[in-house]
């Protein structure tokens, strides 16, 4: 726009004489940014490429003794690992849960997967090897209504070497779920559930019993 | 006054600016959980696999946008090493602080441009090398007020949207007004303000007030060519943040189609605690008790030219007075409109002054010196204190003591919404509100909750002891047996 221009308005502040173009030097400014934007862009494949796994291992109280035993309650220092979990402000439904042997539980001390989970699984892991003889799940039916049990699941041995003897289990329908596994040199098992139509999983137990 | 000087003291005004931020990020609490849950636990939660997840994120109500954008610095961090939640909040902390000086850009151009507005005449000064920009007076007080204005510089440090909203829509003024003056179409200027226009509003919705004026100047001083560019280029960011929502939620738009369902159609947010609709004026007149009067005279003598700052914020109040959950985040942007609107009148007044006697020449710089000056120390002396009060600065340190202790394997609390996260606690620990029958499970080794708990009687009975207190609150630990 001209100061001279007819066109312009009363209201028209006429300041192109008075007003000089501020220098910058904009070459700077545009490799700052663009440097930024790539470290930017490497952090945000990272971000993306992240498996956002749940992992918490507690610390030992005990050491394990050679009977039979659960050798993943808490106070033997187990690894917990999880694909996820529900966790509103409200109701938290941690993984550590699933160790804490508690026999008569809050309805909020339960191992819950997320709804955006569609592929639930859990792992636990021991500090050393040991020889497993069966798992026992206790389900939501111990505190809730039965029919929000897991009915399809696997578990499967992990040894060190990888995974292990496996057990399907296609129809469970119990509360306590009782499952003997045998499997030598075993270091933690793993648990893949199949959730049932839009339910989520709740798990309130595992226990894992071997020497 | 030579152009090295005047770009000397805007230097100075800048490392002011830095300071005080600096100093916010060391000692401002927390302002309200919605700075850790909406947009800092969902990456935390992404990256690590522990996080607490609201409602809003089960049911697609927010965008990935701002998480995603900290999830990626987040993720760098990480890798290099930094796994402290507590000390990655910091960095992000002092990374907002930093972004936030382009408010004293703002303040600079914006309030050089509107103390040029206020000539009627064109005011012919020799272009020479030496001459500072036209309107530098009012440049030199917006920068200062930004700069320093005490609840900007508290504000500048939190992850909010609000914030990033408002540094895209101050900016997007400024060079909304720069366009309307000039007449021409500068690429460079008309994209970037496009850019900034789209995203400011995609971020806060509700800042659309700024869009609207800022479309109003260009209308108003007939740059139609102008506007049409602005709109097109607007309209970038806002379809990548609607195909954003496409990949996460997976639907187009639909996490701002819910949001503005529940928040401002179904009016939502009342739930969370509602307001009288004078709750924002009272607000302001709580903050600058003396100052909003110089702040409003100011801008009422320069609305011929500051009309599109003043229109904006003032448009912003009485839009959000509308709604009934009032909180003093959502209104923040207020503040930077009218402190450059203001800027700009007393920037005129001493470009006129230029032209004078010595001796008024000297009362308008002293008047002009006083009138920044007490907004400044008006907003100082009240500028403490939040409207959200459940974060306290006791409550606040007991967290960040938590966070600290390696032992810690589960934690009971008073509250859940007042809690800094997983990523604040930076611990994968199941973390509950107290009741008496979680005390027996041996997975909550802490319990922190106001030293007038009933809970903390119940919980030495069965081996918890204070191990820690601040403020009003305490910190319980359960004792456990020696073993081999």
């Amino acid at each position: 726009m001209n100061s001279s221009s007819v066109r312009d308005p009363w209201y028209w502040a006429l300041v192109l004489d008075s007003a000089q173009p501020l220098r910058r030097s904009p070459r700077v400014w545009i490799l700052v940014l663009t440097s930024l934007a790539c470290v930017w862009l490497c952090g945000l494949v990272l971000f993306l490429a992240s498996p956002g796994t749940f992992e918490m291992t507690l610390p030992r109280r005990r050491q394990p003794t050679r009977e039979l035993q659960n050798l993943s309650r808490w106070d033997l220092g187990p690894t917990v690992r999880a694909s996820s979990y529900y966790a509103d402000w409200i109701n938290h439904h941690h993984p550590a849960f699933i160790v804490d042997d508690k026999a008569s539980p809050d309805l909020v001390e339960k191992w819950a997967s997320a709804q955006r989970d569609e592929h639930p699984w859990i792992e636990l892991l021991w500090r050393e090897n040991h020889t497993l003889e069966r798992v026992e799940i206790r389900h939501a039916g111990v505190a809730e209504g039965a029919d929000l049990n897991a009915r399809r699941y696997r578990i499967v041995c992990l040894r060190s070497s990888g995974p292990g003897p496996a057990l399907d289990v296609d129809s469970n329908s119990e509360s306590i779920a009782r499952h003997d596994l045998h499997c030598e040199d075993a270091r933690g098992v793993r648990i893949e559930f199949e959730r049932h139509g839009k339910d989520i999983v709740r798990v309130f137990e595992v226990e894992t019993w071997g020497r | 006054m030579k152009r090295r000087t005047v770009y000397l003291i805007l230097g100075a005004i800048f490392v002011v600016g830095s300071i005080l931020r600096a100093i916010a990020v060391g000692i401002e609490p927390p302002h309200h959980p919605d700075e850790y849950f909406q947009y800092l636990e969902p990456a935390w939660l992404r990256l690590t696999g522990s996080g607490v997840e609201t409602w809003e994120w089960r049911d697609g109500v927010r965008s990935w946008f701002l998480p995603g954008y900290h999830g990626a610095w987040m993720a760098i961090l990480m890798r290099l090493g930094v796994r402290n939640g507590r000390t990655i909040i910091t960095i992000l902390h002092a990374h907002w602080a930093l972004v936030s000086l382009v408010l004293v850009w703002a303040g600079w151009r914006g309030g050089a441009l509107l103390a040029r507005w206020h000539e009627r005449k064109a005011v012919p000064i020799p272009v020479d090398e030496s001459s500072p920009p036209a309107g530098w007076q009012g440049g030199l007080v917006g920068a200062g007020l930004c700069a320093s204005f005490p609840l900007l510089v508290r504000f500048s440090v939190h992850t909010f949207s609000e914030l990033a909203s408002i540094l895209c829509l101050v900016c997007a003024l400024v060079l909304a007004g720069e366009l309307a003056e000039r007449g021409e179409v500068r690429r460079g200027k008309l994209v970037g303000l496009g850019l900034l226009l789209g995203l400011g509003v995609s971020l806060r919705i509700q800042h659309a007030t700024v869009l609207l004026f800022a479309a109003l100047w260009l209308l108003w001083t007939r740059r139609f060519r102008i506007l049409l560019w602005t709109c097109l280029v607007a309209l970038l960011p806002v379809m990548l943040l609607g195909l954003l929502d496409r990949l996460t939620w997976g639907e187009f738009f639909v996490s701002y189609i819910r949001y503005v369902k529940f928040n401002l159609i179904e009016g939502g947010a009342a739930g969370f605690g509602t307001s009288p609709s004078t709750w924002y004026w009272e607000q302001f007149l709580h903050r600058l008790p003396i100052g909003l009067f110089v702040l409003g005279g100011l801008c009422l003598f320069g609305l011929r030219a500051n009309w599109p700052f003043v229109g904006a914020a003032v448009g912003l109040a009485l839009l959000l007075s509308t709604q009934g959950h009032k909180e003093e985040r959502f209104v923040m942007l207020f503040w930077p409109l009218v402190l450059i609107a203001a800027a700009g009148t007393v920037g005129s007044w001493l470009r006129a002054a230029q032209r004078w006697w010595t001796w008024s020449r000297r009362s308008i710089w002293a008047g002009a010196a006083a009138a920044v000056l007490l907004v400044t120390i008006d907003g100082a002396v009240h500028c403490g204190g939040n409207d959200y009060v459940g974060l306290s600065a006791g409550r606040s340190e007991a967290h960040a003591w938590v966070s600290r202790q390696p032992d810690i394997t589960g934690l009971l609390y008073d509250h859940p919404f007042n809690v800094p996260g997983y990523m604040g606690f930076s611990h994968s620990f199941p973390q509950v509100e107290a009741r008496p029958p979680l005390l027996a499970n041996p997975v909550f080794s802490h319990i922190l909750v106001p030293s007038d708990s009933g809970i903390i009687d119940q919980a030495k009975r069965v081996g918890f002891e204070q191990v820690y207190s601040a403020g009003d609150f305490v910190v319980l630990r359960r004792s456990w047996p020696k073993h081999d």
